[in-house]
């Protein structure tokens, strides 16, 4: 006769040990999705911030007549200055922007660590793209 | 009778005691534990989304009063998609109102509580867990 005593023992352990894994993977995965969100959520905040940085002396000299393209300066330090704000509830975010005529382009970038890296899963680095533009209409 | 199979018969049952003592060792605090983290990975969707959607509700309001009024608002539609509503109002941090040009922070947080046992432990334990988000959200510099 085989000996089985025990089996059960073993068998819920086994489950109850791969749960507990189940669980941390779920913890993880949301946690970087969570963290995906801050950094898509940044990147629009920073983008509608950056689409006001409207080029001041082009806008005088020609008028409205034309698309008024944005300033890569100003456009860059209202980034910065957002950039500056969204870390305390983000840190490690970082915001560049690139200006295309009249609409701004920003890149958000942060690197995340999941709580439990279940497997030896390291570090995982989230990026999310925005534009935005705020055309100047005559009124 | 042998007395091996006299042996086997007498473990007859044992595997459901087992079972029975795992079940009640292990088995319910893991069922608690999960509760409890999907009961935050709720609350935590939820204010995420409330801190951004009450951002942007302040930033496009036409004065300081009527933000707050359609920052809590939002707040809390983005909060009922959880089936989850705030206790209080999101805490607003305007730089300078809903003056254009200037930016305002935005932090939500809510209060999980634990599952089952909400004051059981009076202040030894605290009967919540807190989840907080915040954002910023920047006031369109031309608007009239």
């Amino acid at each position: 006769m085989r000996r089985d005593d025990g089996t059960v023992l073993v068998l819920t352990l086994g489950l109850a040990g791969l749960l507990l894994v189940v669980v941390a993977i779920v913890v993880d995965v949301s946690a970087v999705v969570l963290a995906k969100r801050g950094v898509a959520s940044a990147a629009d905040g920073a983008a509608v911030s950056a689409a006001q940085a409207l080029d001041e002396q082009v806008l005088y000299d020609q008028g409205l007549g034309a698309a008024v393209p944005l300033s890569a300066a100003d456009a860059a330090a209202r980034v910065a200055a957002y950039e500056a704000d969204a870390r305390a509830g983000q840190p490690g975010l970082e915001l560049a922007v690139r200006v295309e005529g009249a609409t701004a382009v920003v890149t958000a970038v942060r690197t995340v660590r999941p709580p439990f890296r279940v497997f030896g899963q390291g570090d995982v680095t989230l990026t999310a793209v925005a534009r935005a533009r705020a055309p100047v209409i005559a009124p | 009778m042998s007395r091996l199979r006299r042996a086997a018969a007498a473990d007859s049952g044992n595997a459901m005691l087992d079972f029975t003592y795992l079940a009640i060792l292990l088995m319910v605090p893991l069922i608690y534990v999960l509760t409890t983290v999907f009961q935050v990975q709720r609350a935590a969707f939820g204010v995420t989304e409330a801190a951004r959607q009450a951002g942007r509700a302040y930033a496009t309001a036409d004065s300081d009063a009527e933000g707050r009024a359609r920052a809590e608002l939002a707040a809390q539609l983005a909060m009922q998609d959880q089936r989850l509503s705030l206790a209080g109002p999101p805490a607003l941090d305007p730089s300078d109102g809903v003056a254009p040009g200037s930016t305002v922070r935005v932090e939500v947080l809510h209060r999980v509580p634990l599952p089952l046992i909400g004051g059981l432990f009076g202040d030894a334990v605290p009967p919540n867990i807190p989840v907080r988000a915040s954002s910023v959200a920047v006031v369109d510099r031309f608007k009239q």
